[in-house]
């Protein structure tokens, strides 16, 4: 039987597929990106899964605050550092990608925890879910994207502060997963937003001076 | 509460304060990227801090073994790293066989703290010997570019003498969370103590050199 993560996927990839084809360059380019985001989702869930199966012996918790953040987040970087070394390193372009990447992989984990869980989901679930995990992968890529955009400028901060905000990126998942996962998940909600309004005002001041 | 947990609570009080004021004062436009990445550095300890605290209040028990928070330090360590490698090595060190002696003087501190940490494991009978060198492997190459920036002459440039109360800071981070994640993984709570409100303690000097340097190097 296929896994229900994998249908989600093919109900969202082919609609954004074909809307793709009729957007202009730099609209393509963020859809596209959230769609590598969904894929991204798939790939990590396959590899969580082999992770558990050879360590069974890991508690649930455990598993989603120590390994489960380090293999997303490795993950997602991927894309955008492929997309910064072959084809551009444009600053706003690869926080624009990384944000697409980041929401693109919330979008398909949101969709499969609510398929998993539908009895106890309500529009107050959603809302909540959007907010707190869908910029909480935001947030994270974008973190990590800031490093990848250094790759061909100046190589050897790129390799170390990449490094260092993947770093920073899984410790800021793993507190989101630790939060969510306790008595106190309304903190865990509330995290990303503090973090998204920042990263807003930085996007917003680069678009404003890429205009001028 | 247990004491190592109000000491975690209050360290990471101290931490998240200065990585706010770094924030507050170089994380603008026209600020060197040297700072910044400092502060950076002293945001990731300080998440690193928040995760193991959080942790142990939602489970209710202190934490044995690897978890997400030790990459607090590794990433301080990595934010180090650029700022010294990335930042100021290459106008620093031009490669001549001049400055060979500083280099050599230079790589006495990832030796010293390489000690310090096996001595460390050693006397406290860590087992996870493998997990500790990982989780320290950045540590040890930027205690060798802060000694390198405090050893090598200011030359003409006049923010290499800005930068260099601050990397006596770095210098003593680096021992700190040596001993922090040696004391951690092995249960060694005098050696978690001590490492951590060392760490605290010279982040807070780090910021406050930090925006006496900034003063002076500010493109």
């Amino acid at each position: 039987m296929d896994s229900m993560i994998s249908i989600l996927f093919v109900c969202l990839a082919v609609p954004l597929t074909m809307l793709i084809f009729l957007l202009d360059r730099r609209s393509a380019r963020i859809v596209a990106f959230v769609l590598v985001g969904c894929f991204v989702c798939l790939l990590a869930a396959q590899i969580n899964s082999l992770i558990w199966s050879i360590f069974p012996e890991m508690d649930a918790f455990r598993f989603k605050t120590t390994v489960a953040p380090a293999v997303e987040e490795v993950l997602k970087a991927l894309p955008v550092l492929i997309f910064a070394f072959k084809l551009s390193d444009n600053r706003i372009t690869i926080l624009e990608i990384s944000m697409a990447t980041g929401i693109g992989f919330a979008i398909l984990e949101t969709l499969f925890v609510m398929s998993t869980a539908t009895p106890n989901v309500s529009l107050f679930w959603a809302l909540l879910r959007g907010i707190g995990a869908g910029l909480m992968h935001g947030v994270c890529t974008f973190g990590v994207g800031l490093g990848i955009s250094y790759v061909r400028k100046k190589k050897k901060l790129f390799i170390t502060g990449s490094f260092a905000l993947l770093m920073t990126a899984i410790i800021y998942h793993s507190i989101f997963n630790c939060l969510i996962m306790s008595d106190y998940k309304y903190a865990g909600f509330i995290l990303p937003l503090l973090t998204y309004l920042p990263v807003l005002v930085v996007l917003r001041k680069g678009m404003k001076n890429k205009a001028v | 509460m247990n004491f190592i947990m109000i000491v975690k609570m209050a360290a990471f009080v101290f931490s998240a304060a200065a990585f706010t004021v770094g924030c507050l004062e170089f994380m603008r436009k026209g600020k060197a990227m040297y700072f910044q990445i400092i502060t950076l550095s002293v945001g990731c300890y300080s998440l690193g801090l928040l995760f193991s605290i959080i942790m142990t209040i939602c489970t209710g028990t202190a934490q044995t073994g690897y978890n997400s928070g030790y990459l607090g330090i590794t990433g301080c360590g990595l934010f180090l790293l650029s700022a010294n490698y990335g930042q100021v090595n290459g106008i620093l060190d031009d490669g001549t066989s001049g400055f060979r002696k500083k280099r050599v003087t230079a790589a006495a501190a990832p030796l010293a703290l390489l000690v310090l940490w096996s001595a460390g494991a050693v006397i406290c009978g860590m087992k996870n010997y493998f997990t500790s060198f990982m989780l320290l492997l950045p540590v040890f190459p930027a205690s060798y570019f802060c000694l390198k920036v405090l050893v090598f002459p200011d030359m003409d440039f006049a923010f290499l003498k800005s930068i260099k109360p601050c990397n006596v800071c770095m210098l003593i981070i680096c021992a700190a969370v040596t001993v922090q994640l040696t004391g951690e993984l092995s249960g060694s709570i005098v050696l978690e103590i001590a490492g951590i409100s060392a760490a605290a303690v010279s982040v807070c000097l780090m910021i406050r050199a930090a925006m006496n340097g900034g003063r002076a190097w500010t493109v």
